[in-house]
């Protein structure tokens, strides 16, 4: 299968890019492993869903109407459904290599529906992003889960996972899944933002400028959680989850200003879920098996692609863009999308120089708007170093694999100075994620036992796991039919 | 930047199983010795091998004394080292497929069996008893490829490769020995017609002997020395799945590897790109993940990409023999450059006209000669001498065309 | 339990032997945790309890047998009439036979 253009991901980003190629006349197919479009923004619940009423142990049902009704009508996927844009769902995308000709690039599919390989003279890649870990006694219990987990959960399936709930996390994320958690009628035993914003955080006011819809969601959320009389307090984490075989009690600590816990001031909480939110990490296994470079940027979420003004990466024919490129928010992720469409357009020779230009043009005041609001999220809410300082020896780091923090060290100890020889030594990041949870964690903890714990430099000295093709676990049967790869 | 500069006895150069463990041998004997790698340690090659303590499938020529010593020095090697390697006993079967197969392996066992290598040909109807996955009654019904024969050998093993080079790292590092990863060889410092040591971007390190365990990459060490050594590369992929409670009791392999040889098919001349063609190497690590392999494609990059090619004909391969594997997951791929030679004797030895400079480089089965080339490098370089004959596998040799 | 008051097809699934009603879109991992189940397997070294964490389909954790096929994404794998779902033992392997 040929197509001139191939988008990855079908969220915010991944659909403005196919819609804008699209219409400029680029045949454009967009790929998602996910059953239906809209990434985790616009994550829509399968029809009906909504209806079922049932009442369970650890699930309920949503009973919100509005939020559904919200997300289902997002413009951006009436957008889609209206347009002539090829969708394939249900597809994942193992790898990607150069094509034969050395005019583009081959994608190798694996889906029910899909062929096993597709080839597009250029890609765009928008492969979002997933939740940072922050590890702490008794993260791997039953019951501890992620924000982007509650939120996937309370949007795809209008269920509540859990009954009694404490949120730990540093964002607005959380703020959204408490609000929507509260809606629902769940029980939030407390909200605990680890930040401490202050006054010299002021200084970002400005980039608040222009953002009235957020501001006006924020508001919302707000009051949504005052009524409910939600406790919320500024400064403080969950640092244990205690329970025998799944969550039961929660330990929140009060936090100094790098993050530590000041463990005087510790409190413990019945709960039956802990969610964590701690902000999200850029997506880019795809990004790394193709080879384009990256550079570590802890204010955009950790490795991200290198890109261009066009967001063009270092790989001739391939943009990245979005959260897979760099935590900025939906709004970032279109204004992006639409960018690298155009871009692309015009390289396939779809728009003329002059219209891609003002088109491109176009976009830029409203870019520049949204990176600094991202630039204000990533500066007031990325973790501070001693929530990495929670875990001692006995937790476990890989999750996968469960290799404890005691065993990284260890394979410091013996000499191992980058992640790939801490991954040889003691097997982190060799299990089923392929080192997408625990792949930062490890370079922070040889930064940590060089003395140099939470240093960007040190950090990105030492790399991060190689990523190669399949970029998720395949059964054999599936790479056996292959063909022509 | 003020060049940083280090002095030694030794330098070894590429960390490797061979590098690592005569970088230990060295520093064990005293010998104020450094280790270094264009990237991190261990690396290369090593990285990317399954471990297998390979006996059976040795050239036969030259080789043998070589390896039935290397053999038996795993018998003692974790009580030397002070740890374990993950080293444990398993047999090799050398799945046959045609009469031609069939005939030059049998055309082996005699000096096989002179040397104390107790191979033998089994029929196709025995080799369920010794391999359950390859009954092709019950569990291998679907099997495509069902060997008309196999050669057998008990006596082989497996190491855990990060293991194995982790130990001799520990070793090295308890004697002194300096590790510098992620630092490149760019140049060669000679006086007098002597190698006296390397240069490394900003940094020179000077040494009274130099040793290149640098697999693929040696000849392009080579050319900065104006030596054009002959030392090709295939590029081989390979896959590792999930834990499977299948077992596996031996190490499978195909004897068309000697088939291509006794043909001289050899590989692609210098500068030919081949896509990847896959010949059967299945093993199973001690925690139950299968060792899927192996793809060759020859070309001159010496990157080490997985490519979607690569890994398709490992499986459609491995499937054809196994496909009670099917549904196994396969948790990642990786890649290397390995070296060869085409008259699959290693390079080992010193380097005549350069007086400071040994190779110890493409072996043909490295896991089991490791512990011994150590012994041996480290030998001449203290003495001069070696137990082992090195004639046959001297760096200037000719290498016949074939 | 409430009467279900739906207009999405509803089925029977099997969830560790017993019959469970699920719902076409539904996720196995909320069929589970609506049927009161949050242990969704043991760990391979130290039988450890581990359920849904990152829920998106990244973090591998909430690993169940469907129709027989191990260590299957329960978070990102839609229900289907009849579907056997096998949770909570330890490790469990894929092959063919």
């Amino acid at each position: 299968m040929r197509v001139e253009l191939a988008v990855v991901g079908a969220g915010p980003a991944g659909i403005a890019a196919a819609l804008t190629a699209t219409a400029a006349g680029v045949e454009a197919i967009l790929l998602d492993s996910q059953p239906r479009p809209g990434g985790q923004y616009f994550r829509t619940a399968p029809p009906g869903v909504a209806e079922n009423v049932r009442s369970d142990d650890f699930s309920r049902p949503m009973r919100d109407r509005a939020t559904e009704v919200a997300t289902t009508n997002r413009p951006l996927l009436r957008q889609l459904t209206a347009s002539t844009v090829q969708v394939m769902t249900d597809v994942l995308v193992w790898g990607a290599f150069p094509a034969d000709d050395g005019q583009g690039w081959k994608l190798a599919l694996h889906g029910p529906h899909a062929p096993a390989r597709l080839t597009a003279r250029a890609l765009i890649l928008a492969t979002g992003a997933y939740d940072r870990p922050i590890p702490f006694p008794g993260w791997t219990l039953p019951g501890v889960m992620t924000a982007g987990g509650a939120q996937a959960f309370i949007k795809g399936q209008r269920r509540v996972p859990g009954r009694r709930f404490l949120l730990s996390g540093a964002g607005p994320l959380q703020i959204a899944v408490a609000a929507g958690l509260v809606q629902a009628g769940a029980e939030v035993v407390a909200l605990l933002e680890a930040s401490r914003p202050g006054l010299r955080d002021l200084c970002h006011a400005p980039a608040l400028w222009g953002q009235w819809g957020r501001l006006a969601e924020a508001v919302g959320y707000a009051r949504t959680l005052l009524a409910a009389r939600a406790p919320f307090r500024l400064g403080w984490a969950v640092t244990e989850a205690r329970g025998n075989e799944q969550v039961e009690e929660a330990v929140i600590c009060r936090l100094d200003r790098d993050g530590r816990s000041i463990t005087r001031r510790t409190e413990t909480l019945a709960v039956d879920t802990i969610i964590i939110g701690y902000g999200l990490i850029p997506s880019t296994a795809l990004s790394r098996q193709l080879g384009c470079a990256h550079e570590y940027r802890p204010d955009r979420g950790g490795y991200v692609p290198r890109r261009d003004a066009e967001l063009r990466t270092s790989l001739r024919g391939v943009f990245a863009v979005g959260d897979g490129a760099g935590i900025g928010g939906a709004e970032l992720a279109q204004i992006e999308g639409r960018i690298a469409g155009l871009a692309a357009a015009r390289d396939l020779g779809r728009l003329s120089d002059g219209a891609a230009q003002a088109a491109l043009r176009r976009e830029q005041p409203d870019l520049a708007r949204q990176r600094r609001f991202a630039a204000m999220l990533g500066a007031l809410f990325t973790p501070l170093p001693g929530l990495y300082a929670l875990a001692d020896d006995a937790t476990i780091i890989c999750r996968c694999e469960e290799i404890t923090l005691g065993d990284i060290r260890r394979a410091v100890a013996e000499g191992a100075t980058d992640a790939n020889e801490v991954k040889g030594l003691t097997r982190a990041g060799m299990g089923n994620c392929q080192g997408r949870v625990c792949g930062e964690l490890v370079s922070r903890i040889i930064a940590a036992e060089a003395g140099r714990a939470g240093e960007a430099v040190a950090i990105a000295a030492a790399g991060c796991f190689t990523a190669r093709p399949p970029i998720h676990p395949l059964p054999l049967a599936a790479l056996a039919q292959a063909d022509g790869l | 930047m003020a060049s940083a500069a280090h002095t030694c006895d030794a330098l070894v150069v590429g960390a490797g199983y061979i590098g690592c463990a005569v970088a230990a041998a060295l520093a064990a004997a005293g010998v104020r010795t450094a280790l270094l790698d264009r990237g991190p340690i261990p690396s290369g090659a090593s990285r990317a091998n399954y471990g297998n303590v390979q006996v059976q499938d040795a050239e036969l020529a030259h080789s043998l004394p070589m390896v039935t010593a290397g053999y038996r020095r795993f018998a003692t090697l974790e009580a030397e080292l002070g740890c374990s390697v993950g080293y444990r006993r398993v047999g090799s079967l050398l799945l046959i497929e045609t009469a031609a197969q069939q005939q030059i392996m049998a055309a082996r066992l005699p000096t096989l069996h002179a040397a104390g290598i107790v191979a033998e040909l089994v029929p196709a109807e025995h080799l369920a008893e010794l391999e359950p996955l390859l009954d092709y009654r019950r569990i291998a019904q679907d099997a495509i490829l069902r060997p008309m024969a196999a050669c057998y050998h008990a006596d082989e093993g497996q190491v855990s490769p990060f293991q194995f080079m982790a130990a001799f790292l520990r070793v090295g590092r308890r004697h002194g020995l300096a590790v510098h990863p992620h630092t490149e060889v760019t140049g060669f410092d000679i006086a007098g017609g002597r190698l006296v040591g390397v240069r490394a971007s900003a940094e020179r390190f000077s040494a009274g002997v130099t040793i290149l365990t640098t697999g693929a990459w040696t000849p392009r060490l080579g050319r900065l020395l104006g030596r054009d050594w002959a030392i090709p590369h295939v590029h081989g992929q390979a896959l590792v799945t999930e834990r499977s409670d299948l077992r596996l009791n031996n190490h499978l392999s195909s004897a068309a590897f000697f088939e291509a040889m006794h043909a001289g098919e050899g590989d692609a001349s210098a500068g030919e790109t081949r896509p990847a063609s896959a010949v059967l190497a299945v093993a199973q690590t001690a925690d139950g993940h299968f060792l899927l392999g192996e793809a060759g494609a020859s070309t001159e990059d010496l990157g080490a990409h997985a490519t979607g090619q690569g890994q398709a004909a490992v499986a459609r391969e491995v499937m054809r023999v196994l496909p009670v594997l099917a549904r196994l997951r396969v948790l990642r791929g990786w890649a290397a450059p390995v070296a060869f030679t085409a008259d699959s004797l290693p390079f080992l030895g010193p380097v005549r006209d350069l007086p400071g400079l040994i190779l110890a480089t493409a072996f043909k089965s490295t896991v089991v000669v490791t512990p011994l080339v150590g012994d041996a490098v480290a030998q001449w370089v203290c003495t001069g001498r070696t137990d082992l004959d090195l004639t046959p596998f001297s760096p200037d040799r000719k290498m016949a065309v074939e | 339990m409430q009467k279900m008051q739906t207009s999405v097809p509803a089925f029977i699934v099997h969830v560790d032997g017993r019959p469970v009603a699920a719902h076409a879109g539904e996720t196995v991992a909320a069929v589970l945790l609506a049927a009161g189940i949050r242990i969704f397997r043991r760990t391979a070294q130290r039988g450890e309890p581990r359920g849904v964490f990152c829920g998106i389909g990244v973090c591998y954790e909430c690993l169940v047998t469907v129709d027989g096929a191990a260590n299957t994404r329960a978070c990102v794998t839609v229900v289907a009439p009849g579907m056997v779902i096998e949770t909570g033992q330890a490790e469990r392997h894929n092959h063919a036979r």
